[in-house]
């Protein structure tokens, strides 16, 4: 074997110090990843492919040995299990109606904070506060505007005369309630970065604009929609995909119940989740449920993107 | 999902920091030999996990046993610990897990029937002679802590009872009885719980008459199961007993109530509910021991003197309570089970009840507070009204399917009163919602 090797024209072979020096430019990179990577395995990777496992198979706390059903979980959660698609509905209905006038306000909210006003930083340290609040107190407060009897946005509809709404017993009335938890706590947020974004436009553009004798309203749609428009649709996809896992801000406006209303008017897929792994102690289709999640947060995330892309041409 | 991510974490670390004790503990306690099985100079450690501290760190019950018993360390868990979010998820893991769970397990009243149906994973404490504790509690008490096939689990702690807060002021208006003697024998059964209703309701007092449906109608379930054939929601195989009389008579009850017009949308917890108890939106809530401080905090002040207390029809009811389980995991079961029989013996029980206020489960130790009135409620002798509706309660045997499917129950009642379903369809509703949570429970 020796001889084999001495046999061959032996390269000169590098030195330490030059191992060293390649290894300090291909090898540390991976090296300073690493500590990630593998956490992510541990808490992410694993857990998911778990998931996959417990969802082929019938696992509950009441059956703890494991039987193999293949995609029964699956077609029990589409086909039979009516809540399920309840949810999906319910989810993606207050998905629409918390994220479309969201992505406006916040966008001209954005745009009148990049104005010159007095105290400016006051305000726009003003508009993040909703997101520093506790998702549980702003659920208290918004689950006592929205009360039956004893609600203040009753009470003020009480001013003309309209007769007291059980918000929480029609799918529309509750859906409207939630949007407006979600609403209030992230355009804010939403609006802060979109301002981050239009302060990187040049501001020669807007100059020029003017000179041409172009608006306000022209300035904003032909210049800082198209330059900011990476940034948006950004925001879009953050909001599709935490609007489709929306579960605290229902479950607070249900005081803390995972059912949605007495129908599940405003039960979403999140909750749905959640009842099966806690109320009945199910984790076969608990991780049945997480993966069509999955996949339905997958679509309108893609579906999202495509339509924004499509604003505006492509730039 | 972020909610449930950050509670698994919290459990990850709790299973982290209660294996670094469990290690520190052995290293300082023995002497390099491993086996410590009935070496008398080694100390043994003893872990009770609990949901907040039941009072025991108030009444110092760790020092107190420490004290008599030399080789026995105490280890009280569970501060600060929520029962649904953090306390059962862990609990079931590390019982499933085979580790973890501690030497004596404190247990809410609602997942006992679940932890029950389990066997194997509870010890059996008949084994070291404490079938004689039976005579000390009432029989449904001490029988639900056994297990599906008959092991003897662990002790009650407390007991929730059950006896109806009413509101003074709204039944004055109403015209109706307001001496809390003349309330309880004015409905002393259903029939006349009803007539007062529709007297309630005929006096056009603006107000519901009672808060929801779902307290009332449970209440009133468990006494007609008692009084019939036993049969609740579900049967030991896990068969919906939808049909039962218990379940129809009671169901119906609170249609007809429902449809007088006398039953509130103030569904328990919600924020109306809580409102509606210093607005006076309700007159009569059932109300076990531990509602009546619920009570006083959020009516407040203001109302002193307006709430008071009663039997409640029928008498019997429960909503609570605890037990102090061994699992069978546990190294030291005889010394687990002989701790667990201390901490809810009579005189700690009166101990916890002085210092934190669970109402006691054994016989002896209500005895020794039977004369505690609420001054909050008009002085109501609570004690005794308590004790009274838990010693008549009936033994009721608990699938482990019962608190889904009475779940399921639950919201659809809460379902016909807030008008998403007719008095038609509730039947419908019923049966489909609990077939689900049969189907779901596994």
């Amino acid at each position: 074997m020796t001889t084999a090797l001495a046999q061959r024209p032996a390269p000169s072979r590098p030195g330490w110090r030059e191992r060293l020096h390649k290894f300090d430019i291909k090898g540390v990179p991976y090296f300073l990843v690493a500590p990630f990577f593998l956490l992510f395995a541990a808490f992410g990777l694993f857990p998911m492919g778990y998931t996959v496992y417990a969802s082929l198979h019938e696992w509950s706390t009441r059956s703890p040995e494991k039987t193999f059903v293949g995609l029964d979980n699956y077609q029990f959660l589409l086909f039979e299990y009516d809540r399920f698609l309840n949810s999906v509905v319910n989810t993606l209905g207050m998905f629409v109606l918390a994220t479309v006038p969201q992505l406006i306000v916040a966008l001209l909210v954005a745009n009148a904070l990049n104005k010159r006003m007095r105290a400016r930083l006051t305000w726009r340290m003003l508009v993040l506060v909703p997101i520093v609040t506790s998702v549980v107190a702003v659920g208290v407060i918004f689950a006592r505007l929205w009360g039956q009897e004893y609600g203040m946005i009753n009470g003020f509809l009480g001013v003309f005369g309209v007769e007291n709404i059980d918000w929480r017993a029609s799918r529309f009335g509750s859906w409207l309630a939630v949007s407006s938890m979600v609403d209030w706590r992230w355009m804010g947020y939403n609006a802060l970065i979109l301002l981050a974004a239009m302060q990187t436009i040049p501001k020669q553009l807007y100059e020029a604009a003017a000179l041409d004798g172009a608006s306000p309203r022209q300035q904003f749609w032909q210049i800082t929609i198209p330059q900011i428009k990476p940034v948006i649709i950004f925001i879009t996809f953050m909001s599709s995909v935490g609007g489709m896992m929306l579960f605290v801000e229902p479950m607070m406006f249900d005081s803390g119940r995972f059912g949605g209303g007495t129908d599940g008017q405003f039960q979403t897929t999140s909750m749905v989740l959640i009842d099966l792994l806690r109320t009945h102690g199910n984790y076969g289709m608990s991780s049945a449920a997480g993966w069509l999640l999955f996949i339905v947060i997958l679509a309108v995330a893609g579906t999202s993107y495509l339509i924004v892309n499509r604003l505006q041409g492509n730039k | 999902m972020h909610l449930l991510n950050r509670h698994r974490g919290r459990a990850a670390l709790a299973v982290a920091a209660a294996g670094a004790l469990a290690l520190s503990a052995c290293s300082g306690g023995s002497d390099g030999d491993g086996n410590g099985n009935g070496d008398s100079d080694e100390k043994i450690q003893l872990t009770v996990k609990m949901f907040g501290t039941l009072g025991y760190v108030d009444i110092e019950a760790e020092q107190a046993y420490e004290a008599e018993h030399p080789n026995i360390d105490v280890v009280l868990e569970g501060d600060g610990t929520n029962f649904d979010q953090e306390f059962r998820p862990a609990i079931e893991s590390a019982l499933q897990a085979g580790s973890g769970a501690g030497d004596v397990i404190a247990m809410d009243e609602q997942a006992m029937a679940q932890m029950m149906a389990q066997s194997d994973y509870w010890a059996d404490l008949s084994e070291y002679g404490y079938d004689s504790r039976a005579e000390e509690y009432p029989e449904w008490k001490w029988e639900l802590g056994h297990t599906a096939d008959g092991k003897l689990a662990g002790f009650g702690t407390d007991v929730g009872g059950m006896g109806m807060c009413y509101r003074t002021d709204l039944f004055e208006a109403a015209g109706l009885p307001t001496d809390r003697e003349e309330v309880a024998a004015a409905w002393a059964d259903w029939d006349g719980f009803e007539t007062a209703a529709q007297t309630f309701v005929d006096s056009d007092v603006d107000a519901a008459f009672l808060d929801s449906p779902t307290q009332l109608q449970n209440m009133m379930l468990g006494q007609l199961a008692g009084q019939g054939d036993g049969q609740m929601y579900v049967d030991a195989e896990g068969n919906l007993t939808l049909d039962s009389a218990a379940v129809q008579d009671s169901v119906d009850t609170i249609i007809g109530l429902q449809e007088m017009g006398a039953i509130g949308s103030f569904a328990s917890w919600s924020e109306e509910w809580v409102t509606a108890q210093a607005e006076g939106g309700f007159a009569t809530m059932p109300c076990p021991a531990w509602m009546l401080g619920v009570v006083e905090g959020n009516a407040g002040e203001d109302n002193a003197g307006n709430w008071d207390f009663a039997a409640a029809p029928g008498i019997s009811g429960n909503w609570g309570g605890s037990w102090l389980l061994v699992p069978s995991q546990s190294q030291h079961p005889e010394e687990a089970a002989e701790l667990a029989a201390w901490l809810t013996s009579p005189e700690n029980q009166v101990s916890v009840f002085e210092a934190v206020g669970p109402f006691p489960s054994t016989f002896a130790g209500q005895e020794q507070v039977m004369d505690v009135t609420n001054e909050y409620f008009n002085d109501a002798p609570v004690a005794e009204i308590i004790s009274g509706s838990v010693a008549e309660f009936p033994a009721l045997e608990y699938s482990a399917l019962h608190p889904t499917v009475k779940g399921a129950v639950e919201n659809a009642l809460n379902g016909l009163v807030d008008g998403t379903y007719s008095a038609d369809e509730i039947w419908d509703v019923i049966n489909s919602e609990a077939e689900n949570a049969v189907q779901l429970g596994g």
